[in-house]
């Protein structure tokens, strides 16, 4: 067998979203094999001869997809538009999930009850910025798309500040002014005393297969890719 | 001539004309750049993190640095005149992948206004100096753009517009679609609406009218923190000033017309008070006479100095990089595809930088990738 004739494609490895694929799998009949437990990061599927399954994280899937080491991916669109420069030129999106749904949107603390929409933030933060020689934080692990939309939204007296973890907690203990976070059902954020801005929808993200555009595709690759969509389509 | 030996010679120049050379490193911490340009830098910045895991990067500008420089060493000095030459790194937005190493040479003139004896003292002189540096490099043809934030400041201030409306759109001047869009705006009429206050108390406080003083109370009486950053006071005070100044639909029309009316104004500077004359008669505009007196002393003052036949003046015309705020000027060769030179000055910079006094400041660099094309 001729391992460059293998169709590449990396899973999620843990998690919710590896919960909700295997749901998914499992309704559609594709049995992953795995050479020896569970815990192996890397199998087959029965009844595919020529496809590789990786195992991996989101986010590792996201970057293989831009650097083009496997052919197919499983990740969300938020990580995809946030980690990969001009995305469209190297990954397409194959097929859409309805699980993995998520939304990333701009919070501000609830009792700022002048501040509703974008343009009030852009006022806001101006204000801010004339009164302390310095430019509102926006806490985020989202500092790509928060500056693309900001930008659109005319927002510019503003710096984000990375956050790693916990993001909903930054506006209340001296990290940022406000937030980008991404939310499912928007109850953590309601829970810290934070409210989403009625325009403030940066971006609607779900899973998706997505398929590398950098990565080497001949004949053999694309028939069992689409066999593969097929399959779980 | 190569890009080093254009380096060198103008960095020698500007020494011969009086200026001191900085010497500046190439790395720098991100920061500085994001707090003084703003995020829209960070696309173009070549940035990474070094050993303490703080960002750094190698330097998208030189008037920040220079500026912080001078800072650093400000004592009781307000005022200095300072020079620097070599590369600063951008990247630009196209996906060829030349990234790019520029190369400025530039002087940057700082002073305070109390010093000088006409208002314009500074912008002349940097004008001045920047059609000299042309002249040495021995480039006699060339087109100078002018336009001035404050002048579009003086018109925007006049108009019965709500402040923060007037803000507004002077601080977006510069980001053309932005603009529009808020032109747009002010075109349907512009206002808060009161029924979405009214649901806004209810729904927080349980009463739907609140007086200032009694939202203030009622907002100090909540866990402090949960207020983030902002104070009760603050807050209570915008919500109140939103239902303030609405502009009905027909003010915002006449309104926007008559700004797009007077961002057309363009043309010679020595004719162009001649202009303003004329678009204030037809727009029966009657608060602008003090605007244009101003305008006509410019005028004045630049024939003086300068050769003014190839100077124009645009209302419409300025620079994408935040921090100016007054006269801005670029410099284009006889064919207008290279922008050889470009300035203006900037008043708040320094302050934001920690200046310890209300400092002024012109500058300008030139691009020296382009001077070495039509050398």
């Amino acid at each position: 067998m001729n391992y460059k004739d293998e169709l590449r494609i990396a899973l999620p490895s843990k998690g919710r979203l590896r919960e909700d694929m295997d749901k998914l799998f499992f309704e559609k009949g594709v049995t992953f094999n795995n050479s020896s437990s569970d815990r192996n990061y890397i199998g087959s599927i029965d009844g595919f001869s020529n496809v590789l399954i990786y195992f991996l994280s989101a986010k590792e899937i996201t970057n293989r997809l831009e650097e083009g080491s496997i052919h197919l991916g499983l990740t969300g669109d938020d990580l995809i538009r946030e980690k990969i420069n001009n995305f469209d030129m190297k990954v397409s999106k194959e097929l859409e999930f309805t699980f993995g749904r998520a939304r990333l949107v701009v919070a501000v603390p609830d009792l700022w009850i002048d501040v509703v929409t974008m343009a009030d933030l852009e006022e806001v933060s101006n204000i801010h910025r004339i009164k302390y020689s310095r430019r509102l934080r926006v806490a985020t692990k989202y500092t790509h798309l928060t500056n693309q939309f900001f930008s659109k939204c005319g927002v510019v007296d503003y710096r984000t500040v990375v956050s790693h973890g916990s993001t909903e907690s930054a506006p209340f203990n001296g990290f940022s002014e406000i937030i980008t976070d991404i939310t499912s059902t928007g109850e953590t954020l309601k829970a810290n005393n934070l409210r989403v801005l009625d325009d403030g929808l940066i971006l609607e993200s779900s899973a998706n297969i997505f398929k590398s555009l950098t990565a080497d595709w001949n004949k053999s690759h694309e028939d069992n890719c689409q066999e593969f969509l097929n399959k779980i389509a | 001539m190569s890009l080093q030996e254009i380096n060198i010679l103008l960095k020698n120049y500007f020494i011969e004309c009086g200026f001191n050379y900085v010497e500046l490193p190439l790395v720098y911490d991100s920061d500085i750049f994001y707090e003084t340009s703003g995020e829209e830098i960070r696309k173009k910045m070549f940035s990474f993190i070094d050993e303490t895991g703080k960002e750094k990067c190698l330097r998208p500008d030189l008037t920040v640095p220079t500026c912080q420089s001078f800072i650093k060493n400000q004592s009781d000095n307000d005022s200095a005149k300072l020079c620097y030459s070599g590369p600063i790194f951008r990247s630009s937005d196209s996906l060829e992948e030349h990234s790019l190493e520029l190369n400025q040479s530039g002087v940057e003139i700082i002073f305070s206004e109390n010093s000088l004896k006409n208002r314009f003292d500074k912008d002349v002189e940097a004008l001045k100096l920047a059609t000299n540096t042309l002249d040495n490099l021995n480039i006699s043809k060339y087109k100078i753009k002018i336009g001035s934030l404050m002048f579009f400041h003086t018109f925007i201030y006049y108009l019965e517009l709500p402040i923060r409306w007037k803000q507004r759109l002077l601080k977006h001047f510069f980001r053309r679609s932005y603009f529009e869009s808020l032109l747009e705006r002010i075109n349907r009429g512009v206002g808060y609406d009161d029924q979405k206050k009214k649901v806004i108390m209810e729904e927080k406080f349980g009463s739907d009218n609140l007086e200032n003083q009694t939202l203030i109370e009622v907002l100090q009486g909540k866990e402090v923190v949960n207020l983030g950053s902002r104070s009760a006071e603050e807050i209570a005070e915008r919500f109140s000033q939103k239902s303030e100044n609405i502009v009905s639909q027909d003010d915002g029309r006449r309104i926007v017309k008559l700004i797009r009316n007077f961002l057309r104004l363009n043309g010679q500077l020595s004719k162009f008070p001649e202009l303003l004359k004329k678009f204030t008669i037809d727009s029966k505009v009657n608060f602008f006479d003090e605007a244009i007196q101003i305008m006509e002393e410019f005028v004045d003052m630049v024939s003086s100095k300068i050769d003014s036949t190839n100077i124009y003046f645009n209302n419409d015309f300025g620079h994408s990089i935040e921090f100016y705020d007054g006269i801005m000027f670029e410099i284009f060769d006889s064919s207008g595809k290279h922008k050889l030179l470009s300035g203006g000055r900037y008043d708040q910079l320094l302050k934001s930088l920690g200046s310890n006094k209300e400092l002024s400041a012109i500058g300008f660099a030139t691009n020296n990738n382009e001077i070495e094309k039509i050398l």
